[in-house]
Protein backbone atom coordinates (compact mmCIF):
# COMPACT_ATOMS: atom_id res chain seq x y z
CA UNK A 1 0.00 0.00 0.00
CA UNK A 2 2.82 2.38 0.98
CA UNK A 3 4.61 1.56 -2.27
CA UNK A 4 1.49 2.34 -4.30
CA UNK A 5 1.05 5.65 -2.50
CA UNK A 6 4.67 6.54 -3.17
CA UNK A 7 4.33 5.71 -6.89
CA UNK A 8 1.15 7.83 -7.12
CA UNK A 9 2.87 10.72 -5.30
CA UNK A 10 5.86 10.54 -7.68
CA UNK A 11 3.55 10.45 -10.73
CA UNK A 12 1.74 13.59 -9.47
CA UNK A 13 5.09 15.30 -8.86
CA UNK A 14 6.24 14.51 -12.42
CA UNK A 15 3.02 15.96 -13.85
CA UNK A 16 3.34 19.10 -11.69
CA UNK A 17 6.97 19.56 -12.70
CA UNK A 18 5.98 19.36 -16.36
CA UNK A 19 3.39 22.11 -15.83
CA UNK A 20 5.81 24.52 -14.16
CA UNK A 21 7.14 27.31 -16.36
CA UNK A 22 10.84 27.49 -17.12
CA UNK A 23 13.12 30.21 -15.83
CA UNK A 24 15.48 32.50 -17.72
CA UNK A 25 18.94 31.01 -18.17
CA UNK A 26 21.11 32.15 -15.19
CA UNK A 27 23.85 33.63 -17.42
CA UNK A 28 21.24 35.82 -19.15
CA UNK A 29 19.76 36.72 -15.75
CA UNK A 30 23.21 37.91 -14.60
CA UNK A 31 23.62 40.12 -17.68
CA UNK A 32 20.08 41.46 -17.29
CA UNK A 33 20.73 42.44 -13.69
CA UNK A 34 23.92 44.31 -14.54
CA UNK A 35 22.58 45.89 -17.75
CA UNK A 36 20.04 48.54 -18.64
CA UNK A 37 16.49 47.44 -19.31
CA UNK A 38 13.49 48.94 -21.11
CA UNK A 39 10.15 47.71 -19.78
CA UNK A 40 6.88 47.62 -21.65
CA UNK A 41 3.38 46.49 -20.72
CA UNK A 42 0.94 45.97 -23.58
CA UNK A 43 -2.74 44.95 -23.52
CA UNK A 44 -4.20 43.88 -26.89
CA UNK A 45 -7.88 44.58 -26.17
CA UNK A 46 -8.61 47.26 -23.66
CA UNK A 47 -11.54 45.35 -22.20
CA UNK A 48 -12.79 43.60 -19.07
CA UNK A 49 -14.26 40.22 -20.06
CA UNK A 50 -16.81 39.33 -17.40
CA UNK A 51 -17.82 35.67 -17.22
CA UNK A 52 -20.49 34.78 -14.71
CA UNK A 53 -21.94 31.56 -13.39
CA UNK A 54 -25.54 32.30 -12.41
CA UNK A 55 -27.15 29.83 -10.05
CA UNK A 56 -30.75 29.05 -11.09
CA UNK A 57 -31.45 26.10 -8.72
CA UNK A 58 -32.45 23.56 -11.38
CA UNK A 59 -29.78 24.68 -13.81
CA UNK A 60 -26.84 27.10 -14.01
CA UNK A 61 -26.26 29.72 -16.66
CA UNK A 62 -23.00 31.10 -18.02
CA UNK A 63 -23.27 34.74 -19.01
CA UNK A 64 -20.75 37.06 -20.58
CA UNK A 65 -20.41 40.83 -20.65
CA UNK A 66 -17.71 42.93 -22.22
CA UNK A 67 -16.75 46.33 -20.85
CA UNK A 68 -14.48 48.24 -23.21
CA UNK A 69 -12.49 51.11 -21.71
CA UNK A 70 -10.32 51.74 -24.80
CA UNK A 71 -8.44 55.02 -24.68
CA UNK A 72 -10.28 56.05 -21.49
CA UNK A 73 -7.32 54.65 -19.53
CA UNK A 74 -3.81 54.65 -21.00
CA UNK A 75 -3.18 51.29 -19.38
CA UNK A 76 -0.05 50.54 -21.42
CA UNK A 77 1.72 53.68 -20.23
CA UNK A 78 0.46 53.40 -16.66
CA UNK A 79 1.43 49.76 -16.17
CA UNK A 80 4.71 50.11 -18.12
CA UNK A 81 5.71 52.73 -15.54
CA UNK A 82 4.70 50.44 -12.65
CA UNK A 83 6.61 47.55 -14.23
CA UNK A 84 9.73 49.69 -14.63
CA UNK A 85 9.51 51.17 -11.11
CA UNK A 86 9.04 47.78 -9.45
CA UNK A 87 11.87 46.21 -11.46
CA UNK A 88 14.02 49.08 -10.19
CA UNK A 89 13.08 48.12 -6.63
CA UNK A 90 14.36 44.56 -7.12
CA UNK A 91 17.69 45.86 -8.36
CA UNK A 92 17.31 46.00 -12.15
CA UNK A 93 18.14 49.33 -13.77
CA UNK A 94 14.92 49.84 -15.73
CA UNK A 95 13.15 52.60 -17.62
CA UNK A 96 9.67 52.46 -19.06
CA UNK A 97 9.58 52.51 -22.90
CA UNK A 98 7.52 55.69 -22.53
CA UNK A 99 10.56 57.37 -20.96
CA UNK A 100 12.74 56.23 -23.87
CA UNK A 101 10.61 56.41 -27.01
CA UNK A 102 9.08 59.87 -27.12
CA UNK A 103 8.14 59.74 -30.79
CA UNK A 104 4.67 58.25 -31.30
CA UNK A 105 5.76 56.60 -34.59
CA UNK A 106 8.61 54.80 -32.82
CA UNK A 107 6.27 53.60 -30.08
CA UNK A 108 3.77 52.35 -32.69
CA UNK A 109 6.57 50.58 -34.58
CA UNK A 110 7.52 48.77 -31.37
CA UNK A 111 3.88 47.91 -30.68
CA UNK A 112 3.57 46.42 -34.19
CA UNK A 113 6.72 44.32 -33.69
CA UNK A 114 5.11 42.84 -30.58
CA UNK A 115 1.60 42.34 -31.98
CA UNK A 116 2.28 41.30 -35.59
CA UNK A 117 4.64 38.42 -35.03
CA UNK A 118 2.54 35.48 -36.14
CA UNK A 119 4.08 33.16 -38.71
CA UNK A 120 2.25 31.54 -41.65
CA UNK A 121 1.43 28.63 -39.33
CA UNK A 122 -0.54 31.00 -37.09
CA UNK A 123 1.88 30.51 -34.20
CA UNK A 124 3.79 33.32 -32.54
CA UNK A 125 7.28 33.76 -33.90
CA UNK A 126 10.08 35.03 -31.69
CA UNK A 127 10.04 38.81 -31.28
CA UNK A 128 12.23 40.68 -33.76
CA UNK A 129 12.74 44.44 -33.65
CA UNK A 130 13.17 46.50 -36.80
CA UNK A 131 16.81 47.58 -37.43
CA UNK A 132 15.75 51.19 -36.71
CA UNK A 133 14.33 50.35 -33.29
CA UNK A 134 17.26 48.10 -32.50
CA UNK A 135 19.68 50.96 -33.23
CA UNK A 136 17.59 53.42 -31.26
CA UNK A 137 17.62 51.22 -28.17
CA UNK A 138 21.38 50.61 -28.57
CA UNK A 139 21.98 54.37 -28.83
CA UNK A 140 19.99 54.77 -25.61
CA UNK A 141 22.33 52.24 -23.98
CA UNK A 142 19.53 49.69 -23.46
CA UNK A 143 20.64 46.05 -23.23
CA UNK A 144 17.35 44.22 -22.77
CA UNK A 145 13.69 44.80 -23.56
CA UNK A 146 11.23 43.21 -21.11
CA UNK A 147 7.67 42.95 -22.44
CA UNK A 148 4.58 41.89 -20.52
CA UNK A 149 1.83 41.31 -23.08
CA UNK A 150 -1.72 40.48 -22.08
CA UNK A 151 -4.96 40.12 -24.04
CA UNK A 152 -7.50 41.69 -21.66
CA UNK A 153 -8.75 41.58 -18.08
CA UNK A 154 -10.61 38.37 -17.34
CA UNK A 155 -13.18 38.57 -14.53
CA UNK A 156 -14.84 35.34 -13.39
CA UNK A 157 -17.84 36.34 -11.32
CA UNK A 158 -19.57 34.12 -8.81
CA UNK A 159 -22.88 35.85 -8.13
CA UNK A 160 -23.69 33.59 -5.17
CA UNK A 161 -20.64 34.65 -3.14
CA UNK A 162 -20.26 38.18 -4.60
CA UNK A 163 -16.72 37.34 -5.54
CA UNK A 164 -14.65 38.04 -8.64
CA UNK A 165 -11.55 36.16 -9.65
CA UNK A 166 -9.61 38.70 -11.70
CA UNK A 167 -6.84 37.62 -14.03
CA UNK A 168 -4.41 39.23 -16.43
CA UNK A 169 -3.07 36.19 -18.29
CA UNK A 170 0.17 37.44 -19.85
CA UNK A 171 3.24 36.44 -21.79
CA UNK A 172 6.62 37.57 -20.50
CA UNK A 173 9.14 38.22 -23.28
CA UNK A 174 12.81 39.10 -22.80
CA UNK A 175 14.67 40.41 -25.82
CA UNK A 176 18.42 40.91 -26.06
CA UNK A 177 18.97 44.23 -27.85
CA UNK A 178 22.70 43.64 -28.52
CA UNK A 179 22.22 40.19 -30.09
CA UNK A 180 18.82 40.94 -31.62
CA UNK A 181 17.45 37.73 -30.15
CA UNK A 182 14.46 36.71 -28.06
CA UNK A 183 15.88 35.07 -24.95
CA UNK A 184 12.70 34.13 -23.12
CA UNK A 185 8.97 33.69 -23.72
CA UNK A 186 6.68 32.14 -21.12
CA UNK A 187 3.18 32.49 -19.77
CA UNK A 188 3.08 34.78 -16.76
CA UNK A 189 0.00 34.92 -14.53
CA UNK A 190 -1.17 37.93 -12.54
CA UNK A 191 -4.38 38.72 -10.72
CA UNK A 192 -6.29 38.09 -7.52
CA UNK A 193 -9.65 37.74 -5.80
CA UNK A 194 -11.96 40.66 -5.15
CA UNK A 195 -15.20 41.04 -3.17
CA UNK A 196 -17.98 43.36 -4.35
CA UNK A 197 -21.12 44.76 -2.73
CA UNK A 198 -23.96 45.06 -5.25
CA UNK A 199 -22.58 44.75 -8.76
CA UNK A 200 -19.44 43.12 -10.10
CA UNK A 201 -19.06 46.21 -12.25
CA UNK A 202 -18.25 48.39 -9.24
CA UNK A 203 -14.68 47.99 -10.52
CA UNK A 204 -15.51 50.55 -13.20
CA UNK A 205 -16.72 53.27 -10.80
CA UNK A 206 -14.98 56.67 -10.78
CA UNK A 207 -13.17 56.14 -14.07
CA UNK A 208 -11.96 52.59 -13.20
CA UNK A 209 -10.45 53.75 -9.89
CA UNK A 210 -10.59 50.30 -8.23
CA UNK A 211 -9.38 48.40 -11.27
CA UNK A 212 -6.44 50.77 -11.76
CA UNK A 213 -5.40 50.28 -8.16
CA UNK A 214 -5.72 46.48 -8.37
CA UNK A 215 -3.88 46.16 -11.71
CA UNK A 216 -0.97 48.26 -10.42
CA UNK A 217 -0.83 46.08 -7.28
CA UNK A 218 -0.84 42.84 -9.30
CA UNK A 219 2.06 44.01 -11.45
CA UNK A 220 4.06 45.17 -8.43
CA UNK A 221 3.40 41.96 -6.48
CA UNK A 222 4.15 39.70 -9.45
CA UNK A 223 7.42 41.49 -10.20
CA UNK A 224 8.55 41.52 -6.57
CA UNK A 225 7.58 37.91 -5.85
CA UNK A 226 8.03 36.08 -9.19
CA UNK A 227 10.72 37.97 -11.12
CA UNK A 228 13.66 37.04 -8.85
CA UNK A 229 12.99 33.34 -9.53
CA UNK A 230 11.73 33.62 -13.13
CA UNK A 231 14.62 35.82 -14.21
CA UNK A 232 17.13 33.74 -12.19
CA UNK A 233 18.15 36.83 -10.22
CA UNK A 234 18.21 35.06 -6.88
CA UNK A 235 21.04 32.77 -8.03
CA UNK A 236 23.30 35.71 -8.97
CA UNK B 1 -52.68 18.80 -0.40
CA UNK B 2 -52.67 18.77 3.41
CA UNK B 3 -50.34 21.03 5.41
CA UNK B 4 -47.55 18.85 6.78
CA UNK B 5 -47.86 16.22 4.04
CA UNK B 6 -44.77 15.13 2.09
CA UNK B 7 -46.08 16.81 -1.09
CA UNK B 8 -46.65 20.10 0.74
CA UNK B 9 -43.18 20.04 2.26
CA UNK B 10 -41.61 19.29 -1.14
CA UNK B 11 -43.52 22.20 -2.75
CA UNK B 12 -42.33 24.58 0.00
CA UNK B 13 -38.73 23.40 -0.51
CA UNK B 14 -38.92 23.96 -4.29
CA UNK B 15 -40.41 27.49 -3.78
CA UNK B 16 -37.68 28.39 -1.26
CA UNK B 17 -34.96 27.10 -3.58
CA UNK B 18 -36.38 29.07 -6.51
CA UNK B 19 -36.42 32.23 -4.35
CA UNK B 20 -32.69 31.94 -3.61
CA UNK B 21 -31.70 31.59 -7.26
CA UNK B 22 -29.38 34.40 -8.29
CA UNK B 23 -29.77 37.24 -10.74
CA UNK B 24 -26.94 38.23 -13.05
CA UNK B 25 -24.68 40.91 -11.57
CA UNK B 26 -22.59 41.81 -14.59
CA UNK B 27 -25.18 43.80 -16.56
CA UNK B 28 -25.08 47.55 -17.23
CA UNK B 29 -24.79 49.58 -14.03
CA UNK B 30 -27.87 51.65 -14.87
CA UNK B 31 -30.95 51.53 -17.09
CA UNK B 32 -30.48 52.15 -20.80
CA UNK B 33 -33.50 54.48 -20.48
CA UNK B 34 -31.41 56.90 -18.38
CA UNK B 35 -31.84 60.40 -19.77
CA UNK B 36 -28.72 62.07 -21.15
CA UNK B 37 -28.54 65.53 -22.66
CA UNK B 38 -27.23 65.83 -26.18
CA UNK B 39 -24.60 68.57 -26.37
CA UNK B 40 -23.98 68.42 -22.61
CA UNK B 41 -23.47 64.86 -21.36
CA UNK B 42 -19.87 63.65 -21.49
CA UNK B 43 -18.29 60.18 -21.84
CA UNK B 44 -17.52 60.35 -18.11
CA UNK B 45 -21.20 60.89 -17.28
CA UNK B 46 -22.29 57.91 -19.39
CA UNK B 47 -19.53 55.67 -17.98
CA UNK B 48 -20.49 56.62 -14.42
CA UNK B 49 -24.18 55.94 -15.02
CA UNK B 50 -24.01 52.75 -17.10
CA UNK B 51 -20.48 51.39 -16.80
CA UNK B 52 -18.25 51.03 -19.85
CA UNK B 53 -19.78 49.92 -23.17
CA UNK B 54 -19.54 46.45 -24.67
CA UNK B 55 -17.89 47.97 -27.73
CA UNK B 56 -16.15 51.25 -28.57
CA UNK B 57 -15.42 52.32 -32.11
CA UNK B 58 -13.98 55.51 -33.57
CA UNK B 59 -15.08 56.55 -37.02
CA UNK B 60 -11.82 57.75 -38.62
CA UNK B 61 -13.42 60.11 -41.14
CA UNK B 62 -15.83 61.92 -38.79
CA UNK B 63 -13.77 61.43 -35.59
CA UNK B 64 -16.98 60.40 -33.84
CA UNK B 65 -16.73 57.78 -31.09
CA UNK B 66 -19.44 55.14 -30.81
CA UNK B 67 -20.25 53.47 -27.49
CA UNK B 68 -22.46 50.40 -27.95
CA UNK B 69 -24.42 48.92 -25.04
CA UNK B 70 -26.20 45.56 -24.95
CA UNK B 71 -29.50 45.29 -23.09
CA UNK B 72 -28.29 42.39 -20.94
CA UNK B 73 -25.30 40.08 -20.56
CA UNK B 74 -25.06 37.46 -23.28
CA UNK B 75 -26.20 33.97 -22.31
CA UNK B 76 -23.40 31.72 -23.51
CA UNK B 77 -24.32 28.33 -22.08
CA UNK B 78 -26.75 26.44 -19.86
CA UNK B 79 -25.46 23.79 -17.47
CA UNK B 80 -27.73 21.14 -15.99
CA UNK B 81 -27.58 17.65 -14.56
CA UNK B 82 -29.85 14.70 -15.35
CA UNK B 83 -29.92 11.42 -13.43
CA UNK B 84 -28.71 8.36 -15.27
CA UNK B 85 -31.59 5.83 -15.14
CA UNK B 86 -30.91 2.78 -13.04
CA UNK B 87 -27.90 4.32 -11.29
CA UNK B 88 -27.25 6.76 -8.46
CA UNK B 89 -25.14 8.95 -10.78
CA UNK B 90 -25.98 12.03 -12.80
CA UNK B 91 -24.67 13.29 -16.12
CA UNK B 92 -23.74 16.99 -16.38
CA UNK B 93 -24.59 18.70 -19.67
CA UNK B 94 -23.14 22.02 -20.84
CA UNK B 95 -25.09 23.41 -23.78
CA UNK B 96 -23.55 26.37 -25.62
CA UNK B 97 -26.30 28.84 -26.50
CA UNK B 98 -24.91 31.40 -28.92
CA UNK B 99 -21.72 32.48 -30.60
CA UNK B 100 -19.84 34.58 -28.05
CA UNK B 101 -18.33 36.73 -30.78
CA UNK B 102 -21.49 38.02 -32.49
CA UNK B 103 -21.41 41.56 -33.88
CA UNK B 104 -21.91 43.71 -30.78
CA UNK B 105 -22.23 47.00 -32.64
CA UNK B 106 -24.92 45.62 -34.95
CA UNK B 107 -26.89 43.99 -32.13
CA UNK B 108 -26.49 46.81 -29.60
CA UNK B 109 -29.60 48.04 -27.79
CA UNK B 110 -28.30 51.62 -27.62
CA UNK B 111 -25.37 53.38 -29.27
CA UNK B 112 -24.16 56.69 -27.81
CA UNK B 113 -22.20 58.87 -30.21
CA UNK B 114 -19.62 61.37 -28.93
CA UNK B 115 -17.68 64.09 -30.74
CA UNK B 116 -13.91 64.43 -30.42
CA UNK B 117 -14.39 66.61 -27.31
CA UNK B 118 -16.11 63.68 -25.60
CA UNK B 119 -19.56 65.30 -25.66
CA UNK B 120 -22.70 63.34 -26.57
CA UNK B 121 -23.96 64.26 -30.04
CA UNK B 122 -26.54 61.55 -30.80
CA UNK B 123 -28.25 58.45 -29.41
CA UNK B 124 -29.31 55.49 -31.57
CA UNK B 125 -31.82 53.05 -30.12
CA UNK B 126 -32.29 49.73 -31.84
CA UNK B 127 -35.35 48.56 -29.90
Amino acid sequence: MKKRLLITFCAVLVVLTACASTNLRPEVGTKLKSGNVAAMFYMDHKTIDYDELVYKVLWNEKRQQLATFGSFWDIDKDLSNTLANTMGKIGISTKSVNQLLFDEDDYNALRLCIVDNKGPDGKNWPLTLTPGLQKQFKDLDVDYLVVLRTVSFSAEVNSMFKHILMRMPSILIIYDINNGKEEYRELFGMGGGHKYNKSARELEEDGLKQLKKLANQWIATAVEKQFPKTLSLATN
Amino acid sequence: MRIGSAGFRLSVLVIVLLCISCASQIGNRGSLNTTFQIGKTTKNDVANALGFPAKMKTDESSQLELWAYQSRPTLTSVIYALPIPGTTHAMIYNHPVINRHSDILKNAAVVYIFNNNGVLTAIQRNQ
